[in-house]
């Protein structure tokens, strides 16, 4: 709150510091048109162009301050009031424009100092002109201060130069002195030449200034839509993600069914069972069941958690949660024989290779029966898991398209394989996916050996 | 989105002619020169001595100057001449043109250059020095003050040089005819030459 009310503060003294600037600098170059005279004077004598010139340029920049001053004053005061008075931009323009005409007039009532009013009347509408056409925020002056600078500058080149004395511009004893020496010099042809070098680039380029503001608030709207879209989406994911890992707790839920249903099962029969003797046997057992069940819910709880286990413990547990085999699917499995034992979170691991899999059961097939293969090998400390089928594959194009979440080619949640790379990633595992329309589907992933988990956790 | 495209190819080619038009205008040069007088011959001055003053302190005084000099006429050049300077003078010459910078460099009044002007006529006339009175400022460079000084130094002058452009309104040439004095007008400031050379000789 404090902010925002010393901004209309800062704008009234800037209104009037630049106000007293276009009232006082007349007044403090004073000296400087003395010397203007002078310089005329001496060319005329000298037969010498280049005074003139000089002269013709300074009164220029002398002509050029108090006009833009006094605009970016009104400017500053505007910036206070326009939101107050709640003026469209057009009517804004219209206002200011009178009001400067009013401040000039009050001005040359009070002081008389040399006055181009034409010259500046056209610099004002030429500079509202294209300011309105920036489209830039009202509050924001940086525009419309170069843009005046430039458009002051180079219209009072029209007082300076005898080509534009028909259009009455050039009425001030300074404009008129330096028409009536380069006519008698005779080279007005000099005077207009350097003149239009100069207005020709300052008008294209006060052109160009505004056209160039205008497009950085084209562009500055288009990337803050898109970057609130980005936003959206990324929100949107998340919300996905988080309804995934529901949809996995959901099933973990359901596999806990079993070992509850084991210990059910075993305490019923230990009611029922008078033998002593198996006593220990089924309480055994029970405690099994519930070391399962602690298992599976801390492996899923603690995400990061890891633990040693064995392939072919892995490859039992993920077989136990396939969907019913199907007569039409064929599933092999080949494991090689002594692989070092695995270094990951068993039960996340478990549920992205059993994702991958169920992919691979409902994709399409061309075939009368459908052939996965499961195969299990081991290369320098990473256990790969390769996961091959011969649905009809993926076309190139999509398959960039494939790790994005959401994103689904047979109508489902397109879910799947970006929770199956993030929980592989999580575990500093790797996959790929290989696919060849029409021929069929492999994916390939690399999983951190016993060895390499050690190593990672001693670091 | 057409018509903007259409509207941006308009203000363009609008933009190409007008620069055309400047560059025309740049290059093409008129070497009309015209001295027009009245049909009364004109009397010749002596060109012994000229006093060249001025009327308002403008830039303008010393284009006279610098022409006088260049038609080797003899001049005491005293932009504020007063009548303890018309001694041995055979001529004044005025060049008539308000300035306000031209004032104020000199820290005089507008009221001030009045008296002065008046009172070098004055005294010239008493000592018969024919006045010659010069405008060269054109139609921009009229305005309340000048006119008056124009009516003060062009009533009492024995010749009136005016530019054309000067006397749009025809108000050198009506005090040139309400007080019957010969005037001649001229195109150009560079035109001048010819009717000094014609008055001075």
């Amino acid at each position: 709150m404090q902010k925002l009310n010393s901004l209309p503060q800062k704008n009234l003294i800037f209104s009037l510091l630049f106000l007293l600037i276009s009232i006082l600098f007349p007044i403090a170059t004073e000296s400087t048109t003395f010397d203007i005279i002078v310089k005329i004077r001496f060319a005329i004598h000298s037969g010498d162009s280049g005074g003139l010139i000089v002269a013709a340029m300074i009164s220029c920049i002398l002509f050029t301050v108090p006009s833009m001053s006094l605009y970016l004053s009104l400017e500053y005061l505007g910036s206070i009031f326009k939101d107050k008075l709640k003026l469209t931009d057009f009517k804004y323009n219209i206002l200011l424009f009178i009001i400067f005409v009013l401040v000039r007039w009050v001005l040359t009532q009070f002081y008389t100092v040399p006055q181009e009013p034409l010259s500046s009347f056209l610099g004002l509408a030429v500079t509202l002109i294209l300011v309105y056409f920036s489209k830039y925020e009202q509050k924001a002056m940086m525009p419309k201060f170069i843009i005046a600078f430039q458009v002051f500058f180079f219209v009072q080149w029209l007082n300076v130069m005898p080509l534009f004395s028909i259009f009455n511009f050039g009425t001030s004893d300074i404009s008129i002195s330096i028409k009536i020496a380069s006519i008698y010099l005779e080279n007005t042809s000099v005077v207009n030449s350097i003149g239009v070098s100069f207005i020709i680039p300052f008008l294209l380029s006060s052109i160009m200034t505004s056209m160039n503001f205008r497009l950085n608030i084209q562009n500055s709207k288009i990337i803050e839509e898109n970057y609130q879209r980005t936003l959206a989406l990324e929100v949107m994911q998340n919300k996905i993600m988080d309804n995934r890992i529901y949809q996995e707790i959901n099933t973990l839920a359901h596999d806990l069914k079993t070992p509850l249903a084991t210990i059910r099962g075993l305490t019923s029969l230990l009611a029922l069972n008078k033998d002593l003797n198996k006593l220990e046997s089924y309480a055994n057992r029970v405690d099994q069941a519930v070391v399962k069940m602690t298992d599976m819910i801390s492996s899923f709880l603690y995400g990061t958690s890891r633990e040693s286990i064995e392939v072919n413990s892995l490859i039992d547990y993920i077989r136990a949660q396939l969907p019913v085999e199907n007569e039409n699917i064929n599933f092999f499995t080949e494991v090689d024989p002594n692989l070092p034992n695995l270094y990951v979170n068993k039960v996340r691991i478990a549920r992205a290779l059993v994702n991958i899999i169920e992919n691979a059961i409902l994709a399409p097939h061309t075939q009368t029966v459908k052939e996965i293969k499961l195969k299990v090998t081991c290369i320098d400390d990473n256990i790969l898991i390769d996961i091959s089928d011969n649905g009809i594959g993926i076309v190139e194009e999509e398959l960039e398209n494939i790790w994005l979440i959401g994103y689904s080619s047979k109508n489902t949640t397109g879910l799947g394989l970006p929770f199956a790379k993030q929980t592989i990633l999580e575990n500093d595992g790797l996959i790929s996916l290989y696919s060849q329309f029409g021929i069929g589907t492999r994916v390939m992933i690399s999983l951190p050996t016993q060895n390499k988990g050690v190593t990672y956790d001693e670091k | 989105m057409i018509n903007k495209v259409v509207f941006r190819k308009f203000l363009l080619i609008i933009v190409g002619f007008v620069i055309v038009f400047i560059f025309k205008l740049l290059i093409t040069t008129d070497d009309s020169v015209s001295v027009s007088t009245n049909a009364s011959f004109i009397k010749p001055i002596s060109n012994q001595m000229l006093l060249i003053t001025s009327a308002g302190q403008s830039t303008d005084t010393y284009i006279l100057q610098d022409i006088a000099n260049d038609l080797r006429l003899n001049n005491l050049f005293m932009p504020q001449a007063t009548s303890n300077d018309l001694e041995d003078i055979s001529a004044i010459v005025i060049v008539v043109a308000y300035s306000d910078i031209g004032l104020k460099i000199q820290e005089k009044s507008y009221e001030n250059e009045r008296l002065r002007i008046q009172q070098l006529i004055d005294d010239g006339h008493k000592a018969s020095i024919p006045v010659v009175a010069v405008y060269l400022g054109g139609s921009a460079r009229r305005g309340s003050k000048t006119n008056e000084l124009l009516d003060l130094a062009c009533s009492n002058a024995d010749y009136i040089i005016c530019t054309t452009d000067g006397n749009r309104d025809d108000f050198v040439g009506q005090i040139a005819k309400n007080n019957a004095i010969t005037i001649s007008f001229i195109d150009s400031i560079n035109d001048l030459t010819k009717p000094l050379a014609l008055v001075f000789r």
